[in-house]
């Protein structure tokens, strides 16, 4: 509950950000008097070292960062499920050709993908770093597609739904879909979680969201030479990733843990 | 599949994901802006024609396929080119901050697997102990912790908090230069305990759940409690009932951890000014540096590939159920 609660106000606050925040996020309000200010009634959360609203930067990091994660994990969740369901209708080579495919992108590690595409692009907007991201992410999502569909598949239902003269297409829409949702929807929030640690770390590194904009990890990066002066500077994006992280994979795990308790096999067969 | 066909299988898999990094590679210098010319400082300046009689001594005309066989050519002679920012090898620039990379990675993977395996067998054997839960509930805090959130978390509480350990970097730049071995060793060894820490708890924690989990799956098995009534002592029973079928499951997570360890911990490098691989991708990227992010692009997968396909076949010698029938 306490984790649903974190996410739905993380929500808001970046969908509201225009409305919510006090400030314009980049403006540099008075850069003599308001650097690293502490928090006050003015500013609720104090001034970062260009004098911008800290309040009002973590609002619209809010919306870069959820928004790059969000379009990120429906590109990976979009791509996943077709190639995993597809590679499951097809003729037998074809699915070696695309599941051996499949293993080959996952066995190079992810971080070199990114960072090849982030070379071959140069500088990213957050879009193409959202198609980025989720284009190298899907593999795990078809993965499990693929392995779901195929343990469904001996099923005596889809065998009689076969049968009964069903095509591929439909039986896939009709009868396998609705299985594969509560197993989907636990390995996609979980995704959800890991491409919101990835977004603010390549983000920290300078390789992902760049400045002036704001996103929770370039906050941090701006904020890491003050950490011995201005040390909250760091604390409060560094608590926003922890909580929205922790709470989106708490919510996985409750997915998860329910779809095992509401799974149809103890329904059926 | 047969035991002989899944190695086969493994190899194969192995090559293509060799092969396929080789060709990204590739095609990362010939999408990326400019050819290998472009780079070339000793070209300003060149008429036309010049430079046209350079492509041409190059090979840089050639159609894409004759070019992507010089290349893997050069590269079965070990050599991956020149930086574009410096106009060092990047065969040598990738095997320095290899070597520094490994010591960092290697030592906190020896951490990880010291305290995970020591917090998962506490909490999986005696699971209600105060002590094991406190470090349980300790170590899912870290597991949930973005690694860059824990490196600086460690960095202000070890360095800038207390002033026991150094700020960052490898070396003391005044003792790197004066010093005997024995104090740049021991100087080393100062700078290297902070990010050894941070990654031994992070990977630690990954360590310690699925130990954990493997040793409760082994604890209600009816061989064991057959090993009690034989009277068995309870450390025996530990060792050698206990956790062997759960070593399979722990190396498999230790081999997940090897794109780290020859990769560089990118954020912990970067956070503790770390001269490894993961320093070196982050500035290469930074600057464009397509040789170089190639290069290690190259080396790193080939490692990786290689060491997990050693670690694959291993597992198989420590299960004796994959070794009659696998997959």
């Amino acid at each position: 509950m306490a984790a649903l609660l974190t996410m739905s106000l993380v929500g808001i606050g970046a969908i509201g950000a225009p409305w919510l925040a006090p400030y314009d996020p980049t403006a540099q309000l008075d850069l003599l008097t308001l650097k690293n200010q502490t928090p006050s009634w003015r500013h609720w959360l104090g001034t970062d070292a260009f004098a911008r609203d800290v309040l009002s930067r973590v609002l619209f990091g809010a919306r870069t960062s959820l928004g790059v994660a969000t379009l990120s994990n429906a590109i990976a969740m979009i791509t996943g499920v077709a190639w995993g369901a597809l590679a499951a209708s097809v003729s037998p080579r074809w699915t070696h050709t695309m599941m051996g495919a499949v293993d080959v992108l996952r066995s190079i590690p992810r971080l070199l993908l990114l960072l090849g595409a982030i070379v071959a692009f140069g500088v990213m907007s957050p879009t193409l770093l959202a198609v980025v991201l989720g284009l190298t992410s899907w593999t795990s999502i078809s993965r499990l597609v693929f392995t779901k569909i195929r343990e469904l598949d001996t099923r005596t239902f889809v065998e009689a739904a076969r049968a009964l003269g069903l095509s591929r297409p439909v039986l896939l829409r009709r009868h396998l879909a609705p299985h594969l949702l509560a197993p989907l929807g636990a390995a996609g929030t979980l995704l959800l979680a890991d491409l919101l640690a990835i977004e603010s770390g390549l983000s920290f590194l300078g390789l992902g969201v760049r400045a002036p904009m704001p996103s929770w990890g370039n906050m941090v990066q701006d904020a890491v030479p003050f950490l011995q002066s201005a040390g909250w500077l760091a604390a409060i994006p560094c608590l926003l990733i922890m909580a929205t992280v922790g709470s989106a994979s708490a919510v996985a795990t409750h997915v998860g843990a329910r779809s095992h308790a509401l799974a149809p096999a103890s329904i059926y067969s | 599949m047969t035991a002989g066909r899944r190695v086969g299988y493994r190899l194969g898999h192995a090559c293509a994901v060799i092969a396929t990094t080789l060709i990204l590679s590739f095609a990362l210098l010939h999408a990326a802006p400019g050819d290998a010319l472009a780079a070339d400082t000793a070209q300003g300046g060149r008429s036309p024609a010049a430079r046209a009689e350079l492509r041409r001594q190059r090979g840089l005309d050639q159609p894409f396929a004759v070019q992507l066989a010089h290349y893997l050519g050069r590269i079965g002679h070990g050599d991956l080119g020149r930086s574009y920012t410096d106009q060092r090898s990047v065969r040598v620039a990738v095997m320095e901050a290899l070597t520094r990379t490994l010591l960092l990675t290697g030592t906190g993977l020896l951490g990880a697997i010291a305290c995970g395996l020591l917090v998962g067998i506490l909490q999986g054997w005696r699971s209600d102990w105060w002590l094991s839960r406190a470090l349980g509930a300790a170590l899912t805090a870290v597991y949930a912790m973005p690694e860059f959130i824990l490196a600086l978390l460690l960095l202000s509480v070890l360095a800038y908090g207390t002033g026991w350990f150094p700020m960052g970097g490898m070396y003391d730049p005044l003792i790197s230069v004066t010093g005997t071995p024995m104090e740049r060793l021991l100087d080393t060894g100062h700078h290297l305990v902070v990010p050894a820490v941070t990654l031994a708890l992070g990977w630690g924690a990954a360590v310690s759940r699925h130990q954990r989990v493997a040793l409760l799956e082994t604890v209600g098995a009816d061989f064991m409690r057959t090993a009690v009534a034989k009277g068995v002592s309870p450390f025996r029973l530990l060792l050698r009932h206990g956790l062997r079928p759960s070593l399979p499951t722990v190396a498999a997570v230790i081999g997940l951890m090897l794109p780290v360890l020859a990769g560089g911990a990118v954020v912990v490098e970067t956070v503790f000014g770390w001269p490894g691989m993961g320093s070196l991708l982050v500035r290469a990227t930074a600057a464009r540096d397509v040789p170089m992010v190639g290069g290690a692009m190259v080396v790193i997968t080939t490692a990786v590939t290689l060491s997990s396909l050693a670690i694959d076949l291993a597992l198989h010698r420590l299960d004796p159920r994959q070794r009659e029938h696998a997959l």
